[in-house]
């Protein structure tokens, strides 16, 4: 009751005060200069990136704030801020002058950093060596100016850093320049796009990707616009725009059946794959790999013969003969014995073909009308094709074990190379792998282990020239210096923890074989 | 094994001299003036035999023998062994000369210095020559050392190649003044520069100067000197050192800047150093040393602050607690019944106040979705 009265009394006063106090009218005076900035993405989200880095600098590129954002929901998307200059005498109605400010955007994907260096873009140059990894920018590229703050007097203070920086090779980085004036609100809007990723901002010319991986675009001062309004919805999840896997699958006989897979945007590369052999894993970059149609099984002997018989194959060098049973055991996985490819059928013919050159390899993926995949391809659909969050094995997260997959199956010194020796021992029936080793969704066999597979790309350091060169969309390194071409996933030589999808230990010369090395083939997944 | 701390001294000097009878110099081995105490041959047939002394001696005249073919380096293993097992002025006399013999004058200095304690000590002694011969090498090594007056600030340890410094009993001066006066011999104000001497001690850990300003002697020649403390980045010159006074050197060593790692029990607050926004928690910051305002805020909860004191170099965590503010007044029993009194008191002053001139109005956009204003000064 109490309360009743004392709010019954409360609205009684203030009826009569505001009927009294707004007979007359406040002056209404000119806003603070603020900028709502909204930022938008096309990029999946949290797939491909979940973290927004944004370093504001004035127009000489001194340093003013920084924000780093996780923002890995995709409804949360976009975001906005403002940047505000407010007029330092309050409610005076003196203008201040206008001021120019530089916002360096940078989406990322969570935990994707590495010790700050503060060295800059810089871009690559004509002479590099395709072989070779830049080691640093030239001089003049590496300044730390740019995270520099000046005191009143433009004296230089302490310089002030994050302990960490985006990689930048998974990161789209985008400069904006926005103008500041007393007195005017208003907005701009940025979408990152995914087309820009691994791109780094060029603070030292002012340019930056926009929406072309192909170009860098000079910054100018983003129009301001009157609307305070955000976009109404977000772009999130936009990019890439692919076809649908369409392509008409062929018949299928004894284990040469196809598989259609939709493309996609992944992160080539996986850190864990270091110390296994000459090139390592990293550094990581987005890759694109349209809709393709992919073998599920390793290229058979019997399949191999079959286009022999059919004369689809003039000319190429055979693979390596063995009309022997397979050798029950060996010193080496290179002696004949070990080969699947015999003269006429000797009861292998559903063994994937080895002891197999590139050429010849390629010759027959060109005449079933497709290729030898390339080692984005060959990732794509072993650690993300048809997942949501991408696998370090070709069956998922977990670790191989003998019963499911075709590894250590060898007489080898090396540790752990003859642990599942009791499953059987060397190559097997492409079959053989498949209780385990099968992908999700698509269900695409052995290629985590059993033998090797050749891949289009040249044997290259993911650092070096060659890579960094490389577009965005269906990347391939080829480079004709090369000495060697990539072999990727295990063999059944390999211990256990080598069956690593981003696992690119070892190339091999073109003209060479081995029986620990087969293929299978892609083609196109568009008509 | 009791031989030479229990026995009079006697029966040591007897047992040498028996072995060094005569001293020969070897004048076409060094440089003038040079010599070694070898032993006279014919001499060395000492008669009751201890195993220690037998051993002694052997080490000695193999010694001597290295010493003909100029294997110095062996030579002084040789006599470091028969100085070790039974001491003697004159092995010290030939470890020095091995040593200056090395180009190892440092060291050299200090062997004949300790050559002729152990001779004025009367213990065992030099023959006249050799303690001539000792005092001309001391002359010689102190024209050929290399000197220079380091400054180095702030202070730190230093080694050189390696090695700790030894500080000298001598005063240096600023410039030329060495081979000064030993500290003994100088009144209780004079002024002048302690000196650290290189290459006489064993690899090791570096120790800090006695002051800031100090002269090291070195051996000519390449040396590293290394300068490091606890905070600050280390200091290396690599340099080439003449015999002589050198360039005087000096250093100072940056201080490392020292980073603070701010986490918080909440979500999205928000970390800031001396009013500056540094962004949510959890976050880390370089900054110089010295003395920082953390406050970590985030609306509804009572803001954490705390004066953080970085040293140079130092890496610290700071978890901010944030309570949730109190219970609001709304919920408290004689909330309504005082607001309804003051309510009343400001209707009639709202009154008041509205018939003069209204506060102006200035909209505002706020902080967008992030909460987030880049105030640009």
């Amino acid at each position: 009751m109490a309360r009743r009265h004392s709010l019954m009394g409360m609205a009684v006063a203030w009826a009569i005060a505001l009927e009294a106090g707004c007979s007359r009218k406040a002056e209404v005076i000119p806003p603070d200069g603020e900028v709502l900035v909204f930022v938008d993405t096309d990029v999946a989200i949290p797939g491909l990136a979940s973290r927004l880095q944004v370093d504001v600098y004035d127009e000489t590129m001194q340093w003013i704030s920084s924000r780093d954002i996780l923002r890995d929901d995709p409804a949360t998307w976009p975001v906005s801020f403002t940047i505000e200059r407010k007029n330092p005498l309050g409610l005076v109605t003196v203008p201040s002058a206008a001021r120019e400010v530089f916002l360096r955007l940078r989406l990322y994907p969570d935990g994707k950093t590495r010790d700050y260096r503060g060295e800059k873009f810089f871009a690559p140059r004509p002479d590099d060596d395709p072989a070779t990894c830049p080691l640093a920018p030239p001089d003049g590229y590496a300044d730390d100016k740019y995270l520099q703050q000046r005191d009143a007097s433009g004296a230089p203070l302490a310089p002030v850093h994050p302990l960490r920086e985006p990689l930048p090779e998974l990161t789209i980085d985008r400069l904006v320049r926005v103008r500041v004036e007393p007195g005017k609100q208003g907005s701009i809007a940025v979408v990152l796009h995914g087309a820009c990723f691994g791109k780094q901002a060029n603070l030292f010319d002012v340019a930056t990707c926009v929406d072309d991986e192909t170009r860098y675009e000079p910054v100018v001062d983003e129009v301001l616009r009157t609307s305070l309004e955000g976009p109404k919805t977000s772009r999130v999840g936009s990019f890439p725009s692919l076809p649908r896997c369409e392509a008409s699958l062929r018949p299928s006989g004894s284990f040469d059946e196809e598989v259609c897979v939709e493309g996609g945007a992944f992160l080539l590369g996986d850190q864990a794959v270091f110390g296994y052999g000459e090139f390592d894993g990293f550094p990581e970059h987005v890759a694109i790999v349209p809709p393709l149609v992919v073998d599920r099984f390793e290229v058979t002997v019997g399949r191999f013969r079959d286009a022999l018989a059919r004369g689809a194959l003039p000319g190429v060098t055979l693979p390596v003969v063995n009309d022997g049973p397979l050798a029950p055991s060996s010193a080496s996985p290179e002696q004949p014995g070990r080969c699947t490819f015999s003269t006429s059928p000797s009861g292998r013919e559903d063994y994937p073909l080895n002891c197999v050159t590139f050429e010849t390899a390629r010759a027959f993926c060109l005449a079933e009308g497709g290729d030898l995949p390339t080692e984005a391809e060959w990732e794509w659909v072993a650690a993300a094709a048809g997942r949501t969050y991408q696998d370090s094995h070709a069956w998922g997260s977990t670790d191989a074990t003998c019963d499911t997959a075709v590894f250590a199956r060898a007489d080898s010194p090396f540790e752990g190379a003859d642990d599942c020796v009791a499953h059987g021992f060397g190559v097997q029936r492409v079959s053989a792998s498949a209780p385990g080793d099968v992908t999700p969704v698509y269900g695409i066999v052995g290629l985590a282990g059993n033998v090797r597979e050749w891949t289009r790309d040249s044997y290259r350091a993911y650092c070096s020239h060659c890579w960094r060169s490389v577009s965005l969309v269906d990347p391939v390194c080829d480079d004709a210096a090369a000495t060697s071409r990539t072999v990727r996933g295990a063999d059944y030589t390999d211990p256990g923890e080598r069956l690593l999808s981003g696992l690119r230990d070892q190339g091999l010369a073109p003209d060479a074989t081995s029986s620990r090395v087969g293929f299978r083939c892609v083609r196109r997944g568009t008509p | 094994m009791s031989h030479h701390r229990t026995e009079p001294r006697t029966g040591v000097a007897r047992t040498f001299f028996a072995l060094v009878t005569i001293v020969a110099t070897v004048t076409s081995m060094l440089p003038s003036p040079s010599a070694f105490a070898q032993p006279k041959q014919e001499a060395a047939r000492p008669a009751a035999e201890d195993p220690e002394r037998d051993r002694a001696r052997k080490a000695f005249v193999r010694g001597t023998e290295l010493v003909r073919d100029a294997r110095w380096a062996e030579a002084l293993a040789a006599f470091e062994e028969a100085q070790a097992t039974l001491p003697h002025a004159i092995t010290i006399y030939n470890i020095g000369a091995c040593e200056r013999a090395l180009g190892r004058y440092t060291s050299a200095r200090r062997t004949l210095e300790r050559a002729l304690e152990e001779h004025e000590s009367k213990r065992t002694e030099l023959p006249a020559a050799l303690v001539d011969d000792t005092k001309a090498f001391l002359a010689e090594i102190d024209r050929l050392l290399a000197r220079v007056t380091v400054t180095v600030a702030p202070e730190a340890s230093l080694v050189v190649d390696g090695r700790p410094l030894l500080v000298s009993d001598r005063l240096g001066g600023r410039s030329d003044a060495l081979p000064g006066p030993r500290l003994s011999e100088l009144g209780a104000h004079a002024v002048t520069l302690p000196v650290l001497v290189a290459g006489v001690l064993p690899p090791a850990e570096g120790t800090p100067p006695p002051s800031k300003t100090f002269v090291i002697e070195m051996d000519p020649g390449r040396h590293v000197l290394s300068f490091a403390r606890k905070g600050f980045s280390d200091a290396v010159v690599r340099r080439d050192f003449a015999s002589g006074t050198n360039p005087p050197l000096e250093l100072s060593l940056d201080a490392l800047p020292a980073t603070v790692s701010v986490a918080a029990n909440e979500k999205d607050a928000i970390v800031r150093l001396d009013g500056r926004d540094i962004g949510p928690v959890p976050t880390a910051i370089r900054r110089p040393a010295g003395s920082y305002k953390v406050r970590v805020e985030k609306r509804g909860f009572v803001p954490y602050e705390s004066v953080v004191t970085l040293k140079a170099g130092e890496e610290t965590d700071l978890r901010a607690k944030l309570v949730k503010r109190e219970q609001p007044l709304t919920e408290k029993w004689w909330f309504w019944t005082l607001t309804s009194a003051a309510v009343t008191g400001a209707a009639v002053g709202t009154y008041f106040l509205a018939r003069g001139t209204p506060e102006p109005k200035r909209t505002t956009v706020g902080g967008g979705s992030l909460g987030w204003r880049v105030d640009i000064p």
